[in-house]
């Protein structure tokens, strides 16, 4: 059987563990995550309260498919197309000049480092995109 | 702490006990008052630092509870520091204002005014901005504490007297504190 | 010739999305730390903004953001008074104040304290009741003119 290389099964396993780990953290508080969203204004309340719930659990059910063979590539391709989402609402923010670590007074803290938030999500993609791109199964 | 301090800091020591360095992202505080200063952002492991929080005191009394998000790049859960600081109040009145219910017997209140700071400071003058309430001062411990008798006239109709009481503390700019008296 | 593998693909992908959705869905239920749904909702003091715009200048209006920002720009008439110049400022607020009058604080947005500091001290430290914090703040208000 033509399998997912060794590199991409591992792979696949850290990610997971990520994306367990930071879903888990999210949908314990959503009204953490809540606040977060908002800071970005890009969504309307009703939709960005949907988002708080929904995303959480999207990262938890993704990692965990990650681990599974027959999901993996389904699971890698979902969290890519969320990693995609992440990417373009910092460069908005970052566009926007908005500061997104800030609370509401904008005093002398250090402001949100956009390259290193972006780029962390670009290594995410890559590895995500390492997996979808692995050898297809024979059928 | 005294009650004219400016400013109060804390110092938050930290060291990169993995084995590969780790930056620090973002520090966030709770409010605009409170400023985090860091040497620099990257720590190489068994390096040490450590983060300055600069609390503004401005016109805050009482216990003051500010904290400070700490996100680095080897996590997503922030840490958060917490800085609590205890201002004592240069001039406490207890109750901190008197208020009369409309209809019921016109009583004489009683405010205790003590005084937290070392130094002894003197209520110099005493004002109500409304003859219906009438104040006495009386100076139970020469610089450290005084008690306020308030008489209101009737309490018949609404009304708030504002009591202004003058000290000649600090000297370089005295404090002026206010005490309301209610009938409601 | 339809391949059955994006079919396949397809359906798991659905079924990876509903999982999410069941999870999501039991979150909402029962997380303690449940956001409110519906933002009419209250909180202790607070005001509306069309509540409070229709109250006017009947109410003392009060602006807990820092001076700059107080400066840069703010609701017709407010009254500066905040925590880093309490003492400064809270003589020009009692002037203004009159029994019965009420005291709506604002400060930047929905999130920000600074307002329910203020609001908590004039209550607590002066005995003034009918304090409310405007819901929103100077976000919400300014999102109204447009």
């Amino acid at each position: 059987m033509a399998g997912a290389s060794k590199v991409a099964v591992a792979w696949a396993w850290v990610l997971g563990a990520l994306f367990i780990y930071a879903g888990a953290l999210k949908f314990w508080r959503p009204d953490l995550l809540l606040a977060d969203i908002e800071s970005y204004h890009l969504l309307p309340y009703r939709l960005a309260y949907l988002w708080s719930y929904f995303l959480p659990a999207l990262e938890i059910v993704g990692g965990v498919a990650l681990y599974h063979h027959a999901w993996r590539k389904v699971a890698a391709g979902l969290l890519l197309a969320l990693c995609v989402i992440f990417i373009l609402a910092l460069l908005s923010a970052w566009a926007r000049g908005l500061d997104i670590s800030c609370g509401c007074f904008g005093g002398a803290e250090t402001k949100a480092n956009y390259p290193v938030l972006i780029g962390r999500d670009l290594l995410l993609a890559a590895g995500l995109g390492w997996i979808l791109r692995g050898r297809v199964q024979a059928p | 702490m005294t009650a004219l301090s400016q400013e109060a800091n804390a110092s938050f020591a930290f060291t990169n006990t993995g084995d590969t360095p780790v930056s620090i992202t973002a520090i966030t505080s709770s409010c605009g008052c409170t400023t985090a200063e860091l040497e620099k952002k990257t720590y190489a492991p068994g390096e040490s630092g450590e983060i300055v929080a600069k609390f503004k005191i401005g016109g805050r009394q009482g216990l003051q509870t500010k904290t400070i998000q700490v996100k680095t790049d080897d996590s997503d859960t922030p840490t958060v520091l917490t800085m609590k600081t205890l201002i004592p109040k240069l001039l406490d009145l207890q109750p901190a204002f008197v208020a009369w219910k409309r209809g019921v017997a016109p009583d004489a209140r009683t405010v205790i005014a003590r005084i937290g700071a070392d130094e002894a400071v003197h209520i110099t003058k005493i004002e109500t901005d409304n003859p219906a309430v009438q104040v006495q001062l009386e100076e139970t411990e020469p610089g450290k504490t005084y008690r306020l008798t308030l008489f209101p006239d009737s309490t018949d109709e609404s009304l708030t007297a504002r009591i202004t009481l003058s000290t000649d503390f600090p000297r370089e700019k005295p404090r002026t504190f206010y005490l309301l008296a209610h009938v409601k | 010739m339809i391949s059955s593998a994006p079919r396949v693909a397809g359906l798991r992908l659905a079924g990876l999305l509903c999982l999410s959705v069941v999870l999501a869905s039991a979150n909402a239920w029962l997380n303690p730390h449940r956001p409110a749904w519906n933002l009419d909702v209250l909180a202790e003091g607070e005001i509306a903004l069309t509540d409070a715009m229709a109250v006017g200048d009947t109410a003392l209006w009060i602006d807990a953001r820092p001076e700059t920002q107080y400066r840069a720009g703010r609701i017709g008439g407010a009254l500066p008074l905040n925590e880093d110049d309490w003492n400064g400022q809270i003589q020009r607020v009692l002037e203004q104040w009159r029994p019965g009058r009420r005291v709506i604080v604002y400060c930047s947005s929905q999130q920000c304290q600074a307002s329910h500091d203020v609001a908590r001290r004039l209550r607590e430290e002066m005995g003034m009741e009918e304090v409310y914090t405007l819901k929103g703040g100077w976000e919400a208000w300014l999102a109204h003119q447009k």
